[in-house]
């Protein structure tokens, strides 16, 4: 028990470290090098040395570190969610196929929209990109709310985990569709798109997203208990007194607002979700949401911020989209996770 | 005394589809009382686990009445129902990083705040149920590095946890070997006599119900469910009756089952003690029927005083002394 408690602050302290040393390392390096002095020049208001610094920090690099951050902290928790509500660890967020749903509404503005009504979104900039968002998270609230539906009348979870998959499917197939009769520039436009982006959130958008994504991490933070006993399975924790349906529910509900958020401005970020509450877990070494609740969303900002840093390296460029190192290095995570779990059966 | 759990005719099933119903028992009356340990005995595919899950309040029941404490079922609210029956299922629970401690205060749940923390008294609560189901020590324990008798028992303690005065388990032991099943078996009805608690335990394991069991209940396919103490179930011929299939019977007076084979052979055995019946034992698994009276031949005489030796006497009066009943056997086939 003591030995746990110790640990467990070990655990914290270190995320926080991280993520106070990734925070600077991402306002800091990129094709212009920035000292830490001067970050905490620009942010306290101080003597600055030079004014491109602040353009730099202020228009371009603070936005898109938080953007990492509330992305980071929003899909490693609904992740930690899912693979609790479904009781497998290869559950993430986008199981329940809400970015499929995004992708779909993102798909019918950029290749339908462009190709049967002859607009080009892409080449509508800021409008544009409000327009690309608004249709994810459309699409993303459909899915979501499909899924509601058939969670009121399926009991069985692993049920819902199958539709879940199976909606994802569907859109992909659309998707592949519409794909198939668009011009070339649309279809690199939505490839684009699928790839993921930090850097693309304005400050007005921010303002937008900043209290969404608090609000559903609060959410979650109220769903400890439920999601505690759901670890023993879905009759066990009834018999505790557990109104399933309900707490499933609101488990959809909160996941889902957090993932249509991040998708709709980010585009699908893969594997964060999926790879950061296993991460967190070898950490901790707890079942306990209390604990591993806080831990699992440090855990996911400081995992985001890294994927942001190394996809910025200097050499980069940010011509490495951020999906390609969320899942380099999010795969070799879920690989040892597999591996380890065989051991512990054997 | 008020009757802690009582059915009433109670019909039950499950649902198909949106308005059929699949009827599987009808006129289900049975009761258990405080301090009672009784066993729901029937084959696989009776409908056991149906009439477990509606007296435990996971399904609807079809037609009829069950209540606890008095009260109908139908009546408790969720958050009541959990401070009135617990469950233990077959279910095996493999949890990474979950140690003993961690499942056990889940069982107290029902008792806790907001966000379930575990004050003072409710970690004394869960430790003296680790120890009354014999875990001893393993609060700290990984639930992935011990035995699955050793997991069911802390499924137990978390029973216990839950504070209810009737708990209801379902299969626990089916895959369990036989020493932890006769434990947990017998772990149960210790608790129930202990703790003043209603159990019941659905199973298949003739055997220990017929040992521990209070009271059985016997549910098969197409029969009307019978309950009773063992003894009387043996004697109106229930378990005859519930048992009954083509090639195997029902001893009534072993209370175990009997295998009915063609018997071969009459052979006169002779002698006593445990010598005796594991020969006649040997004898009639392999197809001999036996007898201890007559002149008949051959006889097999026991021979007590020199090394619990056999001696077989053929029908042409010679001998053969054999030390194991393996060779015996051997011996018997030859001629």
């Amino acid at each position: 028990m003591e030995q746990n408690r110790i640990n467990w602050i070990l655990g914290f302290v270190l995320l926080a470290g991280l993520i106070i040393a990734l925070f600077f390392l991402n306002i800091g390096f990129g094709s212009v090098s920035i000292s830490v002095k001067e970050i905490i020049n620009v942010l306290t208001g101080g003597e600055v040395l030079k004014a491109s610094n602040q353009s730099i920090i202020l228009k371009s690099r603070l936005p898109q570190t938080i953007t990492a951050m509330l992305a980071g902290g929003a899909l490693a928790v609904g992740g930690l969610q899912m693979q609790t509500l479904f009781r497998n660890p290869l559950a993430g967020p986008s199981v329940l196929g809400i970015s499929s749903g995004a992708g779909l509404g993102v798909a019918l503005v950029v290749l339908f929209a462009g190709n049967i009504l002859g607009v080009s979104v892409s080449g509508y900039g800021m409008m544009g990109h409000m327009t690309v968002v608004s249709a994810a998270f459309i699409g993303a609230l459909l899915v979501l709310t499909l899924i509601v539906f058939f969670a009121q009348s399926l009991r069985d979870n692993t049920m819902l985990l199958i539709v879940g998959i199976m909606v994802g499917y569907a859109a992909s197939a659309i998707i592949g569709v519409m794909k198939f009769y668009s011009p070339k520039e649309d279809v690199h436009a939505y490839v684009i798109w699928g790839l993921g982006s930090f850097s693309d959130v304005s400050w007005e958008q921010l303002y937008l997203v900043i209290p969404v994504i608090l609000v559903g991490l609060i959410l979650s933070l109220l769903l400890i208990k439920p999601l505690n006993v759901l670890v023993l399975g879905e009759y066990y924790a009834e018999n505790l007194g557990l109104n399933i349906k309900r707490i499933r529910l609101y488990i959809l509900c909160t996941t889902g607002l957090l993932t249509a958020t991040v998708t709709a401005f980010c585009g699908p970020i893969a594997f964060l979700g999926l790879a950061v509450p296993h991460l967190t877990k070898g950490l901790f070494r707890t079942t306990d949401q209390k604990i591993l609740m806080p831990a699992v969303i440090l855990a996911g900002i400081a995992m985001a911020m890294f994927c942001n840093f190394v996809a910025r390296m200097p050499g980069f460029e940010g011509a490495l989209p951020i999906n390609v190192v969320t899942g380099l290095i999010g795969a070799p995570i879920v690989i040892s996770v597999i591996i380890k779990r065989r051991k512990l059966n054997v | 005394m008020q009757t802690l759990l009582q059915s009433k005719d109670l019909v039950v099933g499950y649902a198909k589809g949106k308005a059929e119903e699949v009827v599987l028992h009808r006129h289900i009356n049975v009761q258990l009382q405080r301090g009672e340990f009784a066993c729901l005995l029937g084959p696989n595919g009776a409908g056991k686990s149906t009439l477990i899950k509606t007296l435990s309040g996971f399904i609807p029941r079809i037609e009829g009445e069950v209540s606890v404490n008095g009260k109908a079922l139908s009546n408790y609210k969720k958050a009541e129902l959990s401070k009135v029956v617990s469950v233990v299922l077959t279910e095996k629970l493999m949890v990474p990083n979950m140690t003993v401690f961690d499942l056990v205060a889940l069982g107290r749940t029902p008792y806790t705040d907001f966000f379930g923390t575990l004050r003072k008294e409710d970690k004394v609560h869960i430790l003296e149920a680790i120890n009354d189901v014999g875990l001893n020590g393993f609060a700290n324990r990984q639930l992935i590095q011990m035995s699955d008798g050793e997991r069911q028992k802390a499924m137990i303690a978390k029973a216990l946890v839950q504070d209810t005065p009737l708990i209801i388990l379902d299969e626990p032991t089916a895959f369990l070997d036989l020493p932890s099943k006769i434990e947990i078996v017998q772990l149960l009805k210790k608790l129930a006599r202990n703790k003043n608690k209603g159990i019941l335990l659905s199973t298949h394991d003739l055997d220990l119900a017929l040992q521990l069991a209070d009271k059985i209940w016997l549910l098969a396919q197409g029969r009307k469910l019978e309950s009773g103490i063992p003894e009387d179930l043996i004697l109106t011929n229930g378990f005859k009756r519930f048992f009954e299939k083509e090639g195997i019977i029902f001893d009534n007076e072993s209370g175990a089952f009997k295998v009915e084979r063609e018997q071969l052979k009459t052979i006169r055995v002779v002698g006593t003690g445990v010598e005796y019946k594991w020969l006649s034992h040997a004898l009639n698994r392999t197809g001999y029927q036996t007898t201890d009276n007559g002149d008949g031949y051959p006889k097999i005489e026991i021979d007590h005083k020199t090394n619990n030796a056999f001696i077989l006497h053929h029908s042409d009066g010679t001998r053969h002394k054999l030390r194991t009943i393996e060779d015996l056997l051997q011996q018997i086939t030859l001629d």
